[in-house]
């Protein structure tokens, strides 16, 4: 089945979440590696409630943190 | 991340690496939607003889002494597992020393370029390897012209063709 094949309500949904997608991609670094974390959280959930060990979650407060901010650059 | 940096960059001060930039899925926060992940990959490169194997052993006795913890083969570095892994080929040796800086959180950070990115996942050729390919063609701006002669170099034009053929 082709793209002009699929059903119209089926095609605006993948056109939402493709536009989206890249809405997703032109986000700055800093943003995106915030969702990470949101999905290693819900990763770890998923791990946690189908018996299977836990998976990292990132300190995102940690891994923001700028000791020296004129150091660099 | 910007401790992560910091400490790297202290070791390319005191002459433990030579350089050192960010690749692996972190390195896709700077080109592509965000892609799950759980370490931050440093690649480095150090002096070493030709043809010797490297110990990661003095490395980490450095990184300890800076008050890292590590954890197996990983690192912990401000709040993320960091991997280091040594550059293991010319195409990695040169994605490295090709890095660009680029900014996040107010500092710095060499990243490797979607060029780069898209010849080591075609050369390491995982699953999500070549999902990375995909996305980085689709979502980062590539330098065509610059790919196509990493590509070439390093031998990975029937690979490339490949993955192409599937798109």
């Amino acid at each position: 089945m082709n793209w002009d094949e699929l059903p119209e309500a089926v095609r605006r949904v993948l056109e939402f979440k493709e536009a989206r997608r890249k809405e997703l991609a032109k986000l700055p670094p800093e943003e995106k590696l915030r969702i990470i974390v949101e999905m290693q959280k819900w990763a770890r959930a998923a791990h946690l409630a189908t018996g299977r060990p836990p998976t990292p979650v990132w300190d995102l407060e940690v891994l923001m943190q700028r000791r020296d901010p004129a150091a660099n650059g | 991340m910007n401790e992560a940096v910091r400490v790297f960059r202290e070791l390319q001060a005191e002459g433990v690496i030579r350089q050192f930039a960010l690749g692996g899925a972190a390195a896709l926060v700077f080109y592509t939607e965000p892609v799950l992940t759980y370490d931050l990959d440093f690649f480095v490169i150090v002096d070493a003889p030709p043809g010797q194997v490297f110990s990661m052993q003095p490395l980490y006795e450095h990184l300890k002494r800076k008050g890292c913890t590590i954890a197996g083969e990983q690192v912990m570095i401000g709040g993320a597992p960091v991997q280091v892994l040594i550059a293991y080929n010319p195409l990695v040796e040169e994605a490295v020393r090709e890095a660009c800086e680029l900014p996040f959180n107010g500092e710095h950070v060499p990243v490797m370029t979607p060029e780069y990115l898209i010849a080591i996942a075609l050369q390491t050729s995982r699953y999500k390897d070549r999902e990375r390919v995909h996305l980085l063609l689709e979502q980062a701006a590539i330098d065509e012209a610059k790919l196509s002669d990493i590509l070439t170099r390093h031998g990975l034009i029937e690979a490339w063709e490949t993955i192409r053929r599937k798109q």
